[in-house]
């Protein structure tokens, strides 16, 4: 089925990612920065989370550089191969192990404090002042305290476990979305989600004898599904500002936390020989904490939403040829207006219009809106494509077909379709290919896809480069397994 | 067998003007007949024969298949459609089967055959169109010719009551019309009922049982093919019969484009399918201008094809001679050239003198 020689065209790329992960072991520049407060930073290139509250903090100030990414790990490796010279987040964010064995230090800690609270819908008052009142009696019996303690003031806060609080209560439950993953404020460990906000959250779930459930949203994306009611709640130490209050209701402040701004330090790490450091990620990445779960479920994800795609889609996109090619003006019109609207929305906007928009109020789980969303896509392609083929088949052939006594019907599926078939096969093979890639951006919609999968665990452990790699070569394979799926189908078919 | 009155068939044009290919056309053709429609081009014959199988259904009359109207809603147009075979021409082979394929797909599919039995038909008709060789080719492989013979050996697997021919010559090389005719004749003799719309005159003439003269969308002349080639009754069908196609070249200059006129005559032996004669026409121009026309300029160099008589001739014309200008040639040339033609006419004409080469 899939022979030798096949293998031996994967040598090509294998070469250039060898290539890749050898010059993405030998890390950036080294250059030292004397930073003593907010007012240093002016002529420097700083790193941070897009739609964080240092986002808006750094807006007012024209004389830095903005480097906004998606995530505090992206920022951390912008700081350590020397793209930025530092990065701002929560003087928390990072246990000082983890800030060793990165090479990160803390420069200074900012001069405004900020209040952390949960964020709800406007008038989803109950929840809220059930949850403010938890968190207020809490914090008089000194409770509250306690906990702070327990997370933020320790060395390895990932190892800290949440306290024995009985089996969880049954029914709906209240969807959280944290716009963090990392130790100590929210993280997830296995199926497990752990950290400071996860076990007030917790706590309060068994007081009030309602469910909790986690998801990780990036806080470019968080408040539109929260808005959406995608989700009910939003975590991960969100800021209390003024501007957030008009739009958001905000519980009671459990923690105050600073900015803190970290730069490049010497790494602790010492000069590793090359197996000795892959064998020391995959350990980190894989192993601990069985990570690779998330790269097991996240492909799962992907091979789901990539196949009911192609499925649905090319289904939807046979109808929609179908219209097209209709003699009726009226329907083949419909037809032409679809595939234009389709075909000049990008493919992330459109998803998230339905997720957050169109699909919203439904109910349906975000894969299946990711499939809905993928196959509409892949329907207005195809059907050009199938339009194309079945027009370029002669109209003899027809002729042929109907002379000779079959029905239209018989004519198309005997010998118009197969010939068509044959034609599109390239183009579709590559339509379908892309698909499969578009589909990393799920994680928009919260779908723990393969991409997502290593965004987790780059979050965890701060190796931007090793996560990637392996998803690299998984939508590689992946690929080209598909390519040879539809040659070997197409083989069957003749 | 069929009968047809009054049928009519027009076409709007995009622009919103009609144009009216088949104004009244009445026929009636009975079992075993072998019908040649013949005519000039743009006068509905093919559109004729698409309109009997329905292909491009007529806008008015009436179409009697074995006692019932083909037109009459419900028909069954499929099951006709079978017992009504047509040949294309551009063949419309099925391009994704192979030849052997492209003869049993019809008869599983339609008429039921297993598979088996449906091979051994096919085989059995390739063979007879001289095919059985390629079965396992895809029609990709085959020459203009041989597709035509597979596709009627398709044709007939559905044992056909009549075939209608669509021009199923004029799309090849004129070097493989024969082997199509011959096959065609061959079911002409079997007592195939064909209506066959060609351009082949001689093959008209010669395996026909009647001829429809076919002009301004109606059946002009109906009649053998003595009545229509011989004794036509209407003028424009003996215009059209006797009409003698001709290539003419003025030469003013022994310069002139020997190579353009090589190739034009070419062109025409191809399209009037008398490419046997070909060659000795053009030995007859390079002896003549390299001997007697050499310095006979100006002169008029012609071309000749008459379709009823089959008769191909080149012409040298001169004006204002009063005697043939062979005369003057050397006795080895005239040698050569009668020995290339049938017969050499020199005759004076009204303004001049003329020299004839029959081929």
């Amino acid at each position: 089925m899939i022979h030798f020689t096949t293998l031996r065209k994967l040598w090509l790329p294998a070469v250039c990612m060898a290539t890749w992960l050898l010059a993405a072991c030998g890390g950036g520049g080294h250059k030292s920065i004397e930073l003593k407060s907010e007012a240093d930073l002016a002529g420097h290139k700083v790193a941070f989370n897009s739609g964080s509250i240092y986002d808006i903090l750094l807006s007012k100030r024209d004389d830095i550089e903005k480097l906004s990414f998606n995530m505090q790990t992206d920022c951390i490796e912008a700081v350590i191969r020397g793209q930025a010279d530092l990065m701002v987040d929560d003087d928390t964010f990072l246990p000082p192990e983890e800030m060793k064995r990165l090479g990160l230090k803390l420069a200074f800690r900012g001069e405004t404090k900020f209040a952390c609270g949960f964020a709800f819908r406007k008038n989803d008052k109950e929840l809220r002042e059930r949850l403010d009142y938890f968190i207020d009696s809490l914090r008089s019996t000194g409770e509250l305290e306690l906990m702070y303690e327990k997370w933020y003031h320790c060395d390895t806060p990932s190892r800290v476990q949440l306290p024995d609080l009985g089996p969880a209560p049954t029914g709906k439950p209240v969807r959280v979305a944290f716009s963090a993953n990392l130790p100590p404020t929210s993280f997830p460990v296995e199926k497990e989600w752990r950290g400071f906000e996860p076990e007030l959250l917790e706590r309060f779930s068994r007081y009030a004898g309602v469910p909790f459930e986690y998801a990780f949203i990036p806080s470019s994306s968080s408040v539109a599904a929260l808005q959406a009611g995608n989700v009910d709640m939003l975590g991960g130490g969100i800021f209390i500002t003024e501007e957030r209050q008009k739009t958001l209701d905000f519980s009671s402040v459990h923690f105050y936390a600073y900015a803190g701004y970290f730069v490049k330090d010497t790494p602790e790490q010492g000069q590793l020989g090359f197996w000795p450091r892959m064998k020391q990620m995959v350990q980190n990445n894989l192993v601990v904490e069985n990570r690779w779960r998330y790269i097991t479920e996240g492909l799962w994800e992907t091979v789901k939403i990539s196949l009911f795609s192609i499925l649905l889609g090319s289904i939807l996109g046979a109808g929609v040829c179908w219209m097209r090619m209709s003699r009726r003006r009226w329907v083949s019109g419909i037809a032409k207006v679809y595939v234009d609207l389709m075909r000049g929305i990008p493919m992330l906007v459109f998803l998230m219009i339905m997720f957050y928009v169109i699909l919203s109020g439904t109910g349906m789980s975000a894969t299946a809106v990711a499939v809905v969303a993928f196959a509409l896509n892949f329907a207005a392609y195809v059907s050009e494509m199938f339009r194309t083929a079945i027009s370029s088949v002669s109209k003899g052939q027809t002729e042929a077909g109907l002379a000779i006594g079959f029905s239209h019907l018989q004519t198309f599926f005997y010998i118009v379709a197969p010939q068509a078939l044959r034609s599109v096969m390239p183009v579709y093979k590559g339509e379908a290919i892309s698909l499969v890639k578009n589909t990393s951006i799920v994680g928009y919609i919260a779908i723990m896809d393969l991409t997502r999968a290593s965004d987790m665990i780059r979050n965890r452990t701060f190796d931007a480069f090793f996560p990637l790699l392996i998803v690299t070569v998984i939508y590689f394979l992946l690929a080209w397994l598909l390519g040879k799926l539809l040659d070997l189908a197409v083989k069957k078919q003749a | 067998m069929i009968t047809i009155k009054h049928l009519s068939k027009r076409f709007v044009n995009p622009d919103g003007s009609i144009f009216q290919v088949l104004k009244d056309v009445n026929c009636e053709i009975d079992r075993g007949e072998v019908i040649s429609i013949i005519g000039p081009s743009g006068t509905g014959k093919s559109t004729f024969l698409r309109a009997i199988n329905l292909l491009d259904p007529p806008t008015g009359g009436e179409i009697i298949f074995d006692g019932e109207n083909i037109l009459a809603k419900g028909y069954p147009l499929n099951k006709l459609r079978q017992k009504m075979g047509m040949v294309f021409q551009s063949f419309n082979l099925f391009e994704h089967l192979s030849i052997l394929d492209n003869v049993t797909f019809a008869p599983m599919k339609l008429r039921g055959l297993g598979r088996e039995e449906a091979e051994k038909e096919a085989m059995a008709l390739l063979r007879k169109v001289g095919m059985s060789e390629k079965a396992t080719a895809m029609p990709s492989d085959l020459s203009g010719g041989q597709k035509q013979r597979v596709a009627i050996a398709r044709c007939l697997a559905m044992h056909p009551e009549v075939i209608l021919f669509d021009e199923p010559t004029s799309a090849l090389d004129p070097t493989m019309v024969g082997e199509v005719l011959s096959v065609m004749r061959q079911l002409a003799s079997e007592g195939m009922t064909m209506l066959i719309v060609t351009h082949e005159m001689k093959f008209a003439r010669n395996v026909s049982t009647r001829i429809f003269f076919m002009n301004e969308g109606i059946i002009y002349e109906d009649g053998t093919p003595e009545q229509i080639f011989e004794n036509p009754v209407h003028s424009a069908t003996k215009q059209f019969v006797q009409r003698i196609h001709k290539l003419v070249f003025e030469v003013d200059s022994p310069d002139y484009d020997l190579l353009s006129v090589h190739s034009q005559i070419a062109a025409f032996c191809n399209k009037y399918n008398i490419a046997g004669k070909r060659d000795a026409a053009d030995r007859v121009i390079d002896t003549m201008s390299s001997s007697v026309a050499a310095s006979l300029h100006p002169y008029t160099l012609r071309f000749t094809y008459s379709e009823q008589t089959d008769v191909t001739a080149i012409d040298y014309m001169k004006e204002g001679v009063g005697q043939s200008f062979l005369s003057e040639a050397d006795p080895s040339v005239l040698t050569t050239l009668r020995s290339l033609c049938q017969e050499v006419v020199e005759e004076p004409t009204a303004r001049g003198f003329r020299v004839k080469f029959i081929l």
